[in-house]
């Protein structure tokens, strides 16, 4: 039975899982550059470890609304992998929850219709006591932006 | 098989075909270097052992075959020459695309169909000499004196060229007696005063080394051909040479040096002798097979080189530059610090973070010999395919550039040289006709000043056609057939889109892309491009570049709240102007060096609605294009990191990159001709 550790946080009142093998570190938002002619959902970008990190407000990104950004504020660093290449980016989230372990064989089909926000991004949906955690697909957010790239 | 050895053995056998492709291009310079020939067996052998313990099935034959063709030449009884090497080298990217894991086993089938169809060549030639031994008992050894009148060059004759030529029939020794005016002074001012002795091992016959002075006059040249010990105290030679026992011995040992065997096998024509050559061989390699792996790894180790990949080496340099930022940050943090002690660590650690700094970047930097072994079969391929005759000359090949930037540099240098063997080495014959070497003279130097390295390229051909560039110029439009121009502008006309001076479009040159390309690469990785040109003597190309790409000298702008970079060769020209006064006129317009140009205001481009009273105009060149772009003011000077935009953020064409400030707070360098186009 394969088993997947995974990072709850949640975002807009919404509760959201990721798998930790993309989640490289989480962190406190500070010194966002903004980065004019961007497409709408990137916040701007941060500087990490002498990298400059593009910042995306994800709840923009999977039409949840817009994240309205206070000092409490967090940033997953994710890696999303593209072909043999690792791409760091930034998401934004409110708060980091936990870290559990997640049974494979346990993940729900996502409710496709009327969740208010793209449903396509989710690997399924997860039930931790009474509360629904939608766990999220790095590579399926950024499936478009991916796609353009060579 | 884990799949991190299965990398370890990719990157190895590439290490290895490199290193393979480099000692065969020695070997073709110095076809005797037996070393060499061990080495090239050795790469050969050890290609072959991992390729069989990873599966390269391919790799594994191919190299197999090869492996066999030169420990026949290493043990003399194959003769390396031309097809040989052609065919290695042939193989050597062929083995290259199998490790990559392309699909080239037909290739590589072909090249293994040669490789036997040679070999039987070779027992069908053996058995036609049943006696003969092996292919280097074919040489005949010839003793030569040439004694030539002084007029000789006033003769129309080019003695330097007559001793090329000779040299090409195989291994020789050459004397020199009575050199009372050093023989290159000789050369130089052709006055020939001394007389030669040279010894000759050549497959060629009597004739054909005969043929060689065939416009010298009978008495002043003498060839024997030497069949035993005794020519040495013969009549003909000592007519010319008297030696004595210890000189005759020397002259032996020559012969022995430049065709093996001479000295083991006098007169009668050796028939016990390749056998006991051959068993003594295969002893001696039972015993060389479990060293080979041995020394090869020992010899990598030796130089004390390490290969890291540019993953890891980036990292590092990240962190690095981040640590500086972080110093700077600390310092901040302590208020300018009241104890003098740690002012002073503070001091310590700043020196050492940038020293940490300077040798992080520095191992990014790699000599340009790197390049060598390209050019080299570049030369080589197009120089047979023109028939032309190459030397090719390099100096300063240990100068260090940027890696990223040699890899840039590859394709505009191998236009260059193209071009230079195409357009301006002249045929062999047409440059005996000038006067000048059969053999034209490609020059590779480059050097160190300042913050720039500095490559030029230099021929001794026919130089630029001027008049050719203006007729082309004329027919394609971009000259008017009435004006005169100065060579400088037909230099930049060459340089122009779309043009070729070739009368026909050879393979070699002339495929479309011209020197405009060219002047682009160089370009785009911030470097200059200058052409000096002395018709009848030649051409030299001087590349002018920057030491990396990862270190910009900018100019700090600021617009509403962020900074913005721009890289500061890219700037013309500033000056503060009103809002009012750029943006009242209908036109928008400013004027400029006697022209007008429209501006983009940055704040509008970034859809900023309110504008400062005053603002400053930043004129940029970049190639030519100029661009007047306006911002808030001007901050100042940096020598900053280049960062390229993550993979996200490259369809924002408007920045090139970004950079991390010294505050740690970062700024994005603009890319001016993207606003233009806007």
């Amino acid at each position: 039975m394969k088993q997947i550790p995974c990072l709850l946080f949640s975002l807009n009142k919404e509760l959201f899982g990721i798998d930790v093998e993309n989640v490289l570190r989480v962190i406190n938002l500070e010194k966002l550059m903004k980065v004019p002619k961007a497409p709408d959902f990137i916040a701007g970008a941060i500087s990490l470890e002498g990298n400059v990190i593009p910042v995306v407000d994800l709840a923009k990104k999977i039409a949840l609304g817009e994240t309205v950004i206070d000092k409490r504020t967090k940033v997953i660093i994710l890696e999303v992998h593209h072909h043999e290449d690792v791409i760091d980016v930034g998401v934004l989230i409110d708060e980091v929850i936990d870290v559990i372990t997640i049974q494979e064989s346990k993940l729900l089909p996502p409710v496709l219709e009327r969740m208010g926000f793209d449903t396509q991004t989710l690997d399924g949906m997860y039930k931790v006591e009474e509360d629904f955690y939608m766990i999220l697909n790095a590579t399926k957010v950024f499936e478009k932006e991916l796609a353009v790239l060579i | 098989m884990n799949a991190d050895f299965h990398q370890e053995y990719i990157e190895e056998a590439k290490q290895l075909l490199k290193d393979l492709e480099q000692a065969l291009l020695q070997l073709e310079k110095d076809p005797e270097d037996a070393d060499m020939i061990n080495n090239i067996y050795r790469y050969l052998h050890t290609l072959k052992g991992s390729a069989g313990m990873f599966g390269f099935k391919d790799v594994e034959r191919l190299s197999h075959e090869l492996e066999s063709v030169y420990s026949d030449v290493r043990d003399g009884i194959r003769q390396q020459d031309d097809f040989i090497l052609d065919l290695t080298l042939h193989a050597v990217d062929v083995l290259a695309d199998l490790i990559d894991g392309k699909d080239s086993g037909k290739q590589a089938e072909k090249i293994i169909k040669d490789i036997e169809k040679l070999k039987e060549d070779d027992t069908a030639a053996s058995a036609n000499h049943a006696t003969a031994g092996g292919a280097a008992n074919n040489n005949k050894a010839y003793a030569i004196i040439l004694r030539p009148e002084k007029n000789i060059y006033k003769r129309g004759l080019n003695f330097q060229a007559m001793l090329d030529e000779l040299q090409e029939l195989g291994a020789s020794e050459f004397m020199v007696h009575d050199e009372t005016v050093p023989f290159e002074k000789q050369l130089a001012d052709k006055e020939v005063v001394s007389w030669f002795e040279i010894l000759l091992a050549s497959k060629a016959g009597l004739e054909a080394v005969k043929d060689v002075f065939l416009f010298m006059k009978p008495s002043e040249y003498t060839v024997l051909e030497i069949t035993d010990a005794g020519l040495f105290s013969s009549e003909p030679y000592r007519k010319h040479i008297q030696l004595d026992a210890h000189q005759i011995e020397d002259r032996l040992k020559m012969v022995e040096a430049l065709m093996p065997g001479f000295l083991n096998a006098p007169e009668a024509q050796h028939t016990e002798e390749p056998e006991t050559v051959s068993t003594a061989v295969q002893q001696g390699e039972a015993a060389e097979e479990d060293e080979s792996l041995d020394k090869i790894s020992r010899r990598s180790r030796k130089g004390g080189h390490v290969s890291v990949s540019t993953g890891k080496l980036d990292q590092l340099i990240n962190v690095v530059s981040e640590l500086v930022i972080f110093r700077s940050e600390l310092y901040h943090l302590m208020g300018g610090g009241q104890n003098p002690e740690v002012v002073e660590a503070m001091e310590k650690l700043e020196r050492l973070t940038l020293r940490l700094r300077d040798s992080a970047f520095n191992i990014r930097l790699v000599p340009l010999n790197i390049l060598n072994v390209k050019l080299e079969r570049l030369i080589r391929s197009v120089s047979k395919a023109l028939g032309k005759e190459v030397e090719f000359i390099t100096e300063g090949l240990d100068t260090e550039l940027d890696r990223s930037m040699i890899n840039a540099l590859e394709a505009p240098l191998m236009h260059i040289i193209r071009n230079a063997i195409d357009h301006g080495i002249e045929n062999p014959e047409e440059r005996e006709r000038r006067n000048k070497p059969r053999k034209g003279l490609l020059k590779f130097y480059s050097y160190n000043s300042g913050d720039h390295v500095f490559i030029q390229l230099q021929d001794d051909g026919n130089g630029i056609d001027f008049d050719k560039i203006r007729a082309k110029g004329i027919e394609k439009g971009l000259l008017t057939r009435n004006q005169a121009y100065s060579e400088k502008e037909l230099i930049n006309v060459m340089m122009a889109p779309g043009f070729s001076t070739a009368d026909q479009v050879t393979t070699v040159s002339g495929r479309g892309v011209g020197m405009d390309v060219v002047k682009k690469d160089i370009a785009a990785i911030r470097g200059d491009i200058e052409v000096s040109t002395e018709k009848g003597l030649g051409s030299i190309f001087t590349l002018r570049l920057p030491l990396t790409l990862t270190i910009l000298d900018t100019l700090v702008v600021s617009v509403a709240d962020n900074k913005y970079l721009i890289p500061i060769n890219e700037v013309e020209y500033c000056y503060k102007e009103s809002h009012a006064r750029l943006f009242n006129k209908k036109s928008r317009q400013i004027s400029y060096d006697g022209l007008l140009m429209p501006f983009v205001s940055l704040r509008e481009y970034f859809a900023i609605e309110d504008f400062p009273e005053q603002e400053t105009v930043i004129i940029i060149n970049k190639n030519d294009t100029k661009v007047a772009v306006v911002v808030d003011e001007i901050i100042g000077k940096l020598q900053t990191v280049y960062k390229p935009l993550n993979e996200l953020l490259t369809g924002v064409d408007c920045f090139s990159g970004t950079s991390i400030l010294g505050d740690g707070s970062m700024a994005l360098i603009l890319n001016a001709l993207k606003l233009k186009d806007s």
